[in-house]
């Protein structure tokens, strides 16, 4: 999967229309001598086959290449900048899971009535609504009118300005240092966006969460639990909620990769400097290597978090063994 | 514990988040710090090797060069030079250097370090910087420690000018690389230092506590003010797109937002009471429709000249820009004082007499393509290529296609001879000269921006222009060259005018080589054609040498040209160089 990923990345960007040189050099009178030096320098010359396995090498290598944007090893910015699309994916997953299981759970045990159709509705709205305008209203209710919640970024500017991170995440890092002041800082900068991109995450996640939750209170276990005279709740969150999380944390695997799509927008909104945002100044630069970086590692990325979630079902459901 | 009492606890955990206040966290400031949003991006830190507003402007906080231009004025007045002398032939530049001026890493300025930073920068020339700008020097000397003599290849009035950009500024030769891109390694003569730089996030500039613009021993107290840095710290913060700075500017996380809101923002924050707005009566951002004039159908001056008459300018600015643009009728924009409105205003129905001539009818009509680019220029541009179709294709006789480009491709064509007719661009100036708005597409760089002109009148121009120094002169040669590059010069009327003007450069000029050049193009000019036959016959003849209307200005973007800022901040200057300067502001 990932070696088709890797060519697919490989192809088009070398169908993309328009001289990675030319768009690199951009100034005026930009001599044909100096446009063939950089094509020289970064093995554009080539024949594409010659060019296709040194970049599988160089990947295999650990060698993702240089941005000629930023000047850095392209898996050096990703590292630097991976932190915190990290955190803000996972307190939107967080937001997400909330969210979606609450609403998801609820609406099904509350099945075709009031409280069911409206929590329905609410989740098809969640998810259909764009994420940018989504995070652009927030900002503008809790941000520009309301000032209790910051517009964007990690920090604020000046925080931002003397602020040394240790991990990159500055949630573990506030922790660390035993900092609250500088913790409530960051969750206030994480709110909105996570719960941006969580939000619109979880009306998916909630009418699978329905959907499961529903199928499995028909099951004859809950029947045969419910006639025991187990209280509600016990029946709910011990018996059906287990046996129905399972397709929920195989969507929430998937999910993953949505949220990244998600991400480039929720960055791109609250000027997250995240990867997602590096990602779109890279296609917008014509950064190739950055561009060809940064998705091969998005790849793996979800890749992992896949098999991760592979290994969780063997948790959740003592039938799948490995 | 239920659901329910889970959802409210996490509701109020967000409410109380929500109400803290953000702490005095790691604010541990020494003194005031100044926060400035913009969506600008830095690219390359290396004065060789880079050339947009962002990098140049930390240049401008960083460090001086021998001259700058005084803030609200478009007057060159001394920086790192004290005084200068220029040869009876213009082609000598002898400039007095000031005494006691170090760069941020203690070493002492003087001649040595101003030849070397020029010498350096002369010598990488990268290719995506702007050290054409100063290519006509010829040769650096030092005849003491503190005289610094330029030689330039030939006479050019604009060169002072020219010293005003990074390339020809001050960089110390011990933290500068000297044989490669800085990439963001170099000391400069302050008021800043830039102390740190997080790409696409922010950049942090620290006052030079030894800065020469604040010593009293070594400038004026006019000068003072005009040097030394008001705040001691300052953050510039890189917003992701305009609505998330408007929003930033608007909630107060910034102190000031500058470049480059929506128009609608604008409007927006110009209501709000919370906001002050500081902004300048002109820009020199201008944007403008090009033609290769090799290519048919334009190739044909009157279908040029047709399409400089359909354009609607009004529109454009309304729909798209809100009000907020102005229209454009010369490539030189209002603020200079040469500027000249020469292009003409909207008129249909010539434009249709025009076409006719040329061959077009409603039953044969021109079908045409505009080439554009949303990619650089914005979401707006797609917007602006609607309104152009509409205003075009209001004369009943063109067809205009519409073509979205990617910038790369778009450049990559333009500078083909044989592959971009017609197409959008932007400008923004080199140095603060009218020649920067007139011989990039006429004489200088006809080729990679696309016009491919070979009228050898515009060259005339150019050189009398550069070559003459009587200010009162040179404004004259300007304003007979806006109008001769906008066309109707077979009319005449107009020609009388152009005439009039040529004659008059030659009568007034004190240099023999200026009334030589005026005479030559009074000659070339084919002068009182009346009527469209012979006018048509005549454009075929000259294509190749009379070559008007090789551009058309549409607007100048003033949307680039305000700062929102807090109540408290007072020294925003935007004046027509539109040099943001950093040192100048303060908070009361």
């Amino acid at each position: 999967m990932l070696f088709i990923l890797l060519t697919l990345v490989f192809l088009i960007l070398r169908v993309m229309p328009g001289n990675p040189c030319l768009s690199m050099l951009g100034g005026r009178n930009v001599p044909q001598t100096v446009i063939v030096r950089c094509e020289q320098k970064y093995g554009l010359n080539k024949p594409l086959y010659v060019q296709y396995v040194e970049y599988l090498v160089n990947i295999a290598r650990g060698n993702f290449g240089t941005s000629y944007r930023t000047g850095n090893p392209v898996l050096h910015d990703i590292f630097d900048r991976f932190p915190a699309t990290f955190e803000l994916a996972i307190f939107s997953m967080f937001f997400a899971i909330l969210i979606g299981m609450s609403t998801g759970i609820f609406a099904a045990t509350h099945s075709d009535r009031p409280a069911d159709h409206s929590l329905r509705i609410f989740n098809i709205v969640s998810f259909a609504m764009p994420i940018f305008w989504v995070g652009l209203m927030a900002q503008l209710i809790f941000a520009v009118d309301l000032k209790v919640l910051p517009v964007g970024g990690r920090l604020e500017p000046i925080t931002a300005a003397y602020f040394h991170s240790i991990t990159g995440f500055y949630v573990l890092d506030s922790i660390l240092e035993g900092n609250w002041g500088l913790l409530v800082q960051v969750l206030k900068h994480l709110l909105l966006p996570s719960l941006t991109l969580g939000l619109v995450q979880s009306g998916f996640l909630g009418r699978i969460g329905r959907a499961s939750m529903l199928e499995v209170l028909d099951k004859d276990y809950v029947t045969t639990a419910r006639s025991k005279g187990l209280r509600r709740k016990t029946v709910i969150y011990k018996h059906a909620l287990k046996n129905a999380l399972i397709p929920i944390v195989t969507i929430t695997g998937l999910q993953f990769a949505l949220l990244l799509s998600g991400a480039i927008l929720t960055e791109t909104t609250f000027s997250w400097p995240g990867l997602a945002r590096y990602l779109l100044q890279s296609i917008n630069a014509r950064d190739f290597y950055a561009l060809q970086g940064t998705i091969v590692f998005f790849g793996i990325f979800i890749s992992t978090v896949n098999l991760v979630v592979d290994i969780i079902y063997s948790f959740i459901d003592p039938r799948v063994k490995y | 514990m239920s659901l329910r009492v889970r959802l409210i606890g996490v509701a109020v955990l967000a409410l109380i988040l929500g109400l803290l206040p953000s702490t005095g966290a790691l604010t541990q400031t020494q003194g005031q710090v100044l926060t400035i949003g913009t969506t600008d991006r830095i690219t390359e830190l290396s004065p060789a090797n880079s050339y947009d507003y962002w990098t140049w402007h930390v240049f401008r906080q960083t460090t001086n060069g021998l001259v700058t231009i005084k803030p609200g004025t478009s007057e060159v007045i001394p920086a790192l030079a004290k005084s200068w002398d220029i040869s009876a032939d213009g082609t000598v530049y002898t400039f007095k250097l000031r005494q006691g001026v170090t760069f941020t890493d203690g070493t002492a300025f003087n001649c040595a370090a101003m030849k070397w930073s020029i010498d350096r920068n002369l010598k990488l020339n990268g290719p995506k910087g702007g050290v054409y700008l100063i290519s006509m020097i010829k040769e650096t000397k030092c005849l003491d420690d503190y005289t610094l003599q330029i030689t330039i290849k030939s006479p050019d009035t604009t060169f002072i000018k020219r010293l005003d950009n990074p390339p020809a500024w001050a960089y110390s030769p011990k933290s500068t690389p000297a044989d490669t891109f800085a990439k963001g390694k170099w000391a400069g003569t302050g008021p800043y230092e830039m102390i740190e730089y997080k790409p696409e996030e922010r950049v942090v500039y620290q006052a030079y506590d030894k800065y020469w613009g604040c010593n009293d021993s070594i400038v004026t107290a006019a000068e003072k003010a005009i040097f030394c840095p008001r705040i001691k710290k300052v953050i510039e913060v890189f917003y992701a797109n305009a609505a998330a700075l408007a929003a930033a500017t608007q909630s107060g996380e910034v102190d000031i937002g500058f470049r480059t809101f929506n128009p609608d923002d604008i409007i927006s924050m110009e209501k709000n009471p919370n906001l002050k707005e500081f902004k300048a009566s002109s820009s020199v951002a201008i944007r403008y429709l090009v033609f290769n004039v090799t290519m048919a159908p334009f190739n044909n001056p009157l279908v040029r000249e047709a399409i400089a008459l359909s354009v609607d300018r009004s529109a454009i600015v309304s729909k798209v820009f809100a009000g907020i643009n102005k229209p454009l009728y010369t490539m030189v924009p209002p603020g200079f004082a040469e500027s000249e409105n020469v292009f003409p205003a909207r008129d249909l129905a010539t434009a249709r007499e025009l076409l006719k001539q040329a061959g077009y009818t409603k039953d044969h009509p021109l079908e045409i393509t505009l080439s554009f680019t949303p990619k650089h220029y914005g979401s707006t541009e797609s917007d602006v290529a609607a309104v152009m179709k509409t205003s075009l294709e209001e004369t009943g006789v063109i067809k205009l296609n519409l073509e979205s480009l990617e910038w790369g491709t778009m450049t990559s064509r333009m500078s083909k001879a044989d592959e971009l007719p017609f197409f959008l661009l932007g400008w923004y100036p080199d140095f603060l000269d009218p020649d920067n708005f007139l011989a990039p597409w006429l004489t200088e760089s006809t080729k990679s921006l696309g016009s491919f002109t070979t009228d050898t009148v515009n060259v005339k121009f150019q050189n009398m222009e550069r070559t003459e120094t009587d200010p009162t002169v040179r404004a004259l040669i300007f304003a007979a060259w806006q109008g001769y590059m906008a066309a109707d010069w077979p009319w005449e009327s107009f020609s009388a005018i152009l005439k009039a003007k040529l004659e008059a450069i030659a009568n007034m000029t004190k240099l023999p080589a200026v009334k030589g050049l005026a005479e030559e193009a009074i000659n070339q000019i084919p002068w009182g054609i009346s009527s469209l036959t012979d006018r048509l016959a005549k454009a075929k003849e000259l294509q190749d040498t009379v070559q008007p209307v090789v551009v058309i200005p549409l607007w100048q973007n003033m949307v680039q040209m305000y700062a929102f800022t807090k109540p408290n901040i007072t020294g925003v200057v935007l004046d027509v160089t539109t040099y943001f300067r950093d040192w100048l502001i303060d908070m009361k």
